[in-house]
């Protein structure tokens, strides 16, 4: 058996990484790491053991460098729904 | 000019004359010129004449139109504020937000009023309509300006009680400024001799004749003392609302002196104090050159005559007072001015009247005076009737009374509580009834076949080919929850529907009211709401094509689901990704190897395969891993899944049951082959196995895969893991758990050690369960020889696999010395073996396990349930390896652990825990490891 | 299909449903389709001053679109069965 046969398309690659965590990027500057566990064509996901991070930007365009402020909120959940239509992108974490 | 009704120009040319003569010293008036300059005088050059036809233009004395009751009352005011203002030196604050430059004119026209002897008469030289605004009508005219124009005569009488004449600044010294009262009791006048009129038609008619040569002059006094000039200005729609107020005054004016007339009539009707008014009427025209005195008098003539009016309904209607009485409210309103408050002292309930006051307001209240003449009785009989019943009830309340005070008052108390709780419950029902009706309204507006329409299209849009299939995860799930609820799998979840497949139903909580004749009812229409769906989709294609490019090709490709690919790669080419070739002669070298891993795995007695035999290869890449991994999933769905199939294929023929064989055999083998254990040992470190079971995936597969696998592959599967135990991630990195600090890196780790102990342990637990004696020793001199022990024992990984094996030489210890007369019993090479087993455990490092047992830092993490947990494992271990130890084994163990022990002992007795469980945890933990040696925790006194 | 099952095992159990305008519902499940669209009944809004608006509202119907994520009630999702669900979806997916 050919393991290749198994990545045709983009969501094989998707495939890989169930039951792994995985970096989920999604609108409105939000980041979510967690265990996925389900995804469909659609790229709705759930996820387990989620750290969601939202970065709100203050004052984008102000200091010299142009970079404002970033405020950093987390939280965690156990298990989450994740809509497709704001999924961005969808990752294994970067190994550290 | 006079077209509209007013002053003609002759006077305007006097004025005018007057201020180029440079008269303008007598007026210390503050002139406004603005707007002069751009007077051109064309007014001036303007024919006059044709007044007479006004009154038919305008409607001449007949009654105004309701719709000019804004204007009129603007105007009143207007007439009023201004004198009052003078007269109080402007201590009266205006309810009209007047300009600075209008109230200017008001302070200027008062100081002109004490000095000049035509007060007034500068006004009309000022040019600018807003100096014309406040004294509308003439109202500051002067009857100086009357005589010298030559326009007064008989109508005098009217004039004199004209608003306007009466509210000249002059007069507030001696008589007090016209106050309200008089406006009211000249409205209220009017409406009476309205009422008087309607009364006596025929006599008013008379009158009318009797006065026509009076009338006349007094109207073409009026239309000359009209102020406005043609300014530039008077084109503005402001300036047309002033002529139209003035117009109105003039109505106005025309309708008082009709009041007159009809007073004068009802005076003459009645024959009462005829001769006194008639003097009184020459007096006022005697006096008309002496302003002050005439003002005076005509306050006093008028208020008499109200007086006398009012005495005169009296006496026609004796019950007048009574009537009063009744409608005493109303009457407070209305008494007339006898009782004339002081000026600037004005009643609010009259300042309310007169608001409420207008030409064409119809006193509703004097109108019910006169018309009630013949209803009073019955009013008196209703009023007689509430007083009888007031008695009676008082009467009632009495005799009540009578009683007992406290009683009725308990009664009453009673009485209300209960009234109360009634209404509270009709208003809470009422609030209920209204909600329901409110929500109620679209009641009905959808059919139940409407719904069941609905529905059946909902419905068809999930029915699929395969139902389980499409609806696996809530068919399985609930199979599982019923299951586990101890619930017969019996009851349908899937709506079937003929040939076209079905809809799962999850749970099945969905058709649990229905009827069922209503399901299978549903179930045909749904059937075939799909089948012509089906159809219309076959036929879709032919039509389609029709109409293909019908409007025009569309340009681009956004038709196209897929993004444009760049690079064109031959996806056929399989070696042109780097992990799959690699993988493919990884595959091969591991066909050309299988006999040669097989011959090791059979041997399982942690012998070596021959180093020089294989090619060493780079390790499996974690993307390599996954990518096997999803395909020995798929690979184990398709087994579980022939393997369900299996249980419909017992009872038919031998050929369907080998078929099914050969498939399942096949897939199996290939699932074994993918596995890689057979592969040789040195080909990469880590071993391809232990990349594959790296992932929590790949640890999760394993206990889905040993079912399928025959005990000789599991053993094999066992030997391969034992051999590279130390390769295994969760081995390598088991320190990272040791850090206090929490770190994903931890917490992943953390899971995935948890993974191996919960299934890798759980699925080789069978093979190692059944193994003997040799078996255990050869895993155990494997794990020695090919893993650094200390290392290893140091992981809860590495202490969980030996403390398998070690509980599994205890057991066949026991099995030999019960079970010695059996056949079982276990050979001399056997035995010899045992006894060799403690020998493993000498070069063991108590020390070292000591420190993981007990002696974490103190400062780092407090003692807890959860540490007493995590260190349960630890003396399992311990307990194990006390059992095998020889008694200086035994001893060197005590000797290691005794303080830590002891504090367990201590810290669990002297009440140095946190609660009960980890006090029990603790004892616990320590009786395992002194049991072990035959001793028990309860045996140490501190 | 495959979220929709999974929703549908979650019908009674208390879910929290994030909106896209970071509005939080907690409430019962009570039915979903195929679109998503999810009924929930007894619901808590998390900040009620943020939207005071919402306190009178006991249940409600929410349209599959607006939903960012939906928080599940963990023990009541079988991961190991939702991969496997998973994997079985993406392979019917890649036979078609």
């Amino acid at each position: 058996m050919d393991t290749s046969a198994g990545i045709q398309e983009p969501f094989d690659l998707i495939r890989l990484s169930l039951s792994e965590r995985v970096f989920v990027k999604l609108r409105g500057d939000r980041e979510l790491t967690g265990i996925l566990h389900a995804y469909d064509g659609h790229m709705n996901l759930i996820l387990s053991e989620v750290e969601e991070t939202i970065m709100l930007v203050d004052g984008a365009d102000s200091g010299p460098s142009g970079q404002g402020i970033v405020n950093v909120t987390k939280r965690k959940m156990e298990m989450l729904f994740v809509r497709g239509d704001g999924v961005i992108l969808v990752s294994p974490p970067s190994r550290t | 000019m006079s077209f509209f009704g007013f002053e003609q120009n002759d006077r305007l040319q006097q004025e005018k004359q007057r201020f180029r003569e440079g008269k303008l010293e007598q007026e210390d008036l503050a002139v406004y010129t603005w707007g002069e300059d751009s007077y051109d005088g064309l007014g001036d050059a303007l024919q006059e004449g044709g007044d007479e036809l006004n009154d038919e233009t305008f409607g001449g004395t007949e009654q105004v139109g309701k719709d000019f009751d804004f204007t009129q009352q603007t105007l009143l005011i207007d007439d009023q504020l201004e004198p009052l203002l003078v007269s109080s030196d402007n201590t009266f604050k205006q309810p009209f937000a007047q300009s600075d430059l209008s109230r200017d004119t008001a302070n200027a026209h008062g100081t002109q009023a004490s000095s000049s002897s035509r007060p007034g008469q500068s006004l009309w030289d000022e040019k600018s309509p807003f100096s014309v605004l406040p004294r509308s009508g003439g109202t500051s005219r002067s009857p100086a300006d009357h005589v010298r124009n030559g326009s007064v005569s008989s109508s005098n009488l009217a004039q004199s009680h004209s608003p306007s004449a009466s509210a000249a600044p002059q007069t507030t010294s001696q008589t007090g400024v016209r106050t309200l009262q008089d406006i009211e009791a000249e409205m209220k006048a009017v409406a009476i001799a309205q009422r008087m009129q309607n009364a006596a038609v025929t006599q008013r008619q008379q009158l009318m004749q009797e006065q026509q040569h009076a009338q006349q002059p007094h109207h073409y006094q009026q239309q000359r003392s009209a102020p406005p000039r043609m300014h530039p200005q008077a084109q503005s729609p402001r300036f047309h609302q002033q002529l139209q107020q003035q117009q109105l005054i003039q109505q106005q004016q025309l309708r008082e002196q009709q009041l007159h007339e009809q007073l004068q009539l009802q005076f003459r009707q009645q024959q009462m104090l005829e001769q006194e008014r008639e003097r009184m009427l020459q007096e006022a025209q005697l006096q008309e050159q002496i302003r002050e005195r005439q003002l005076q008098e005509l306050q006093l003539q008028e208020q008499l005559r109200l007086d006398q009016m009012e005495r005169q309904l009296r006496s026609q209607r004796p019950d007048i007072r009574q009537h009063q009485i009744i409608q005493n409210h109303q009457h407070l309103h209305q008494r007339p001015s006898s009782d004339l408050p002081l000026p600037g002292t004005i009643p609010p309930q009259q300042l309310v009247q007169r608001r409420q006051q207008s030409p064409a307001f119809i006193d509703p209240h004097l109108q019910p005076q006169y018309q009630q003449k013949g209803q009073y009785m019955p009013q008196n009989i209703q009023l007689q009737q509430r007083l009888l019943s007031e008695m009676a009830q008082a009467e009632f309340m009495r005799d009540m009374q009578a009683v007992s005070q406290a009683e009725q008052d308990a009664l009453q108390a009673e009485a209300m509580r209960r009234i109360m709780e009634t209404e509270r419950m009709e208003e809470k029902r009422r609030r209920k009834a209204a909600k329901i009706a409110h929500m109620s309204r679209y009641n009905d507006l959808m059919t139940q076949s409407d719904k069941d329409f609905i529905t059946r299209i909902q419905v068809s849009q999930l029915v699929t080919q395969d139902p389980y299939a499409d609806d696996f995860y809530a068919q399985v799930y609930s199979a599982i929850v019923r299951s586990r609820l101890g619930l017969q799998p019996s009851d349908e979840r899937v709506l079937k529907f003929g040939a076209f497949g079905g809809v799962g139903l999850g749970m099945g909580q969905k058709g649990a009211g229905r009827r069922p004749s209503a399901m299978q009812k549903m179930e045909q229409q749904v059937e075939r709401i799909v089948h012509n769906a089906r159809q219309r989709e076959q036929e879709k294609p032919v039509n389609h094509n029709n109409l293909q490019g019908a409007l025009g090709k569309t340009s681009g490709r956004s038709y196209k689901a897929a993004p444009r690919q760049l690079l064109q790669v031959d996806s056929s080419n399989s070696s042109s990704h780097a992990h799959i070739s690699k993988e493919d002669a990884i595959r091969k070298h591991g066909e050309g190897a299988a006999k040669e891993a097989a011959k090791i795995g059979a041997e399982a007695l942690g012998v070596t395969a021959d180093p020089d035999d294989t090619a060493r290869r780079d390790p499996l890449s974690t993307k390599e891993a996954l990518t096997i991994l999803e395909y020995l999933y798929d690979l184990v769905l398709d087994i579980e899944q022939i393997r369900r199939e299996q249980s419909g294929l017992d009872a038919e023929g031998t050929e369907a049951a080998e078929t099914w064989n050969k498939r399942y055999s096949e897939l199996v083998q290939q699932l074994w082959d993918d596995l890689r254990v057979m592969v040789p040992l040195e080909t990469s470190n880590p071993h391809p196995f232990i990349s594959l079971i790296a992932p929590s995936k790949g640890k999760k597969l394993l206990p889905r895969i040993s079912r399928h696998l025959s005990s000789q592959q599991m053993l094999t599967v066992l030997t391969l893991l034992v051999a590279c135990f130390s390769q295994m991630d969760i081995v390598v990195h088991a320190s990272i758990l040791d850090v206090p600090e929490e770190s994903t890196q931890q917490q992943d780790l953390e899971r995935q050690t948890q993974a191996f102990l919960g299934s890798v342990v759980q699925s080789i637990l069978p093979v190692i369960a059944k193994a003997g004696l040799r078996l255990v020793s050869g895993l155990l001199g494997l794990l020695l020889e090919r893993s650094d022990i200390v290392s290893v024992t140091q992981t809860r990984p590495g202490l969980a696999i030996l403390t398998l094996f070690l509980s599994r030489v205890e057991l066949i210890k026991q099995s030999m010395s019960t079970a010695t007369e059996l056949s079982e019993l276990p050979t001399q090479d056997e035995t010899e073996q045992c006894a060799l087993t403690p020998q493993l455990a000498l070069p063991f490092p108590f020390g070292t396990h000591c420190r993981r047992a007990g002696c974490r830092p103190p400062n780092t993490v407090a003692p807890t349930l959860h540490t007493e947990t995590l260190d349960q494992p630890v003396w399992q271990f311990l307990a194990a390896l006390a059992l095998h130890a020889t008694n200086e084994q035994q001893q060197a163990l005590v000797t290691a652990l005794r303080e830590k022990v002891l504090e367990n002992v201590a810290s669990a007795n002297k009440g140095w825990v946190a609660d009960e469980d980890e006090r029990r945890a603790k004892l616990g933990n320590v009786n395992l490891f002194l049991h072990a040696l035959g001793l028990d925790s309860s045996q140490i006194s501190i | 299909m495959l979220i929709f099952s999974v929703f549908k095992t979650l019908t009674d159990q208390r879910v929290t449903v994030e909106l896209k305008n970071d509005l939080s519902i907690t409430g019962t499940l009570k039915s979903v389709d195929q679109f998503l669209n999810i009924r929930l009944d007894a619901i808590e809004v998390s900040d009620q001053a943020r939207h005071p608006h919402m306190m009178a509202v006991k249940n409600c119907f929410i349209r599959g679109s607006v939903v960012r994520y939906v928080q599940l009630p963990a023990e009541h999702v079988d991961t190991q069965l939702l991969e496997d669900a998973t994997r079985r979806e993406a392979a019917s997916q890649t036979k078609r």
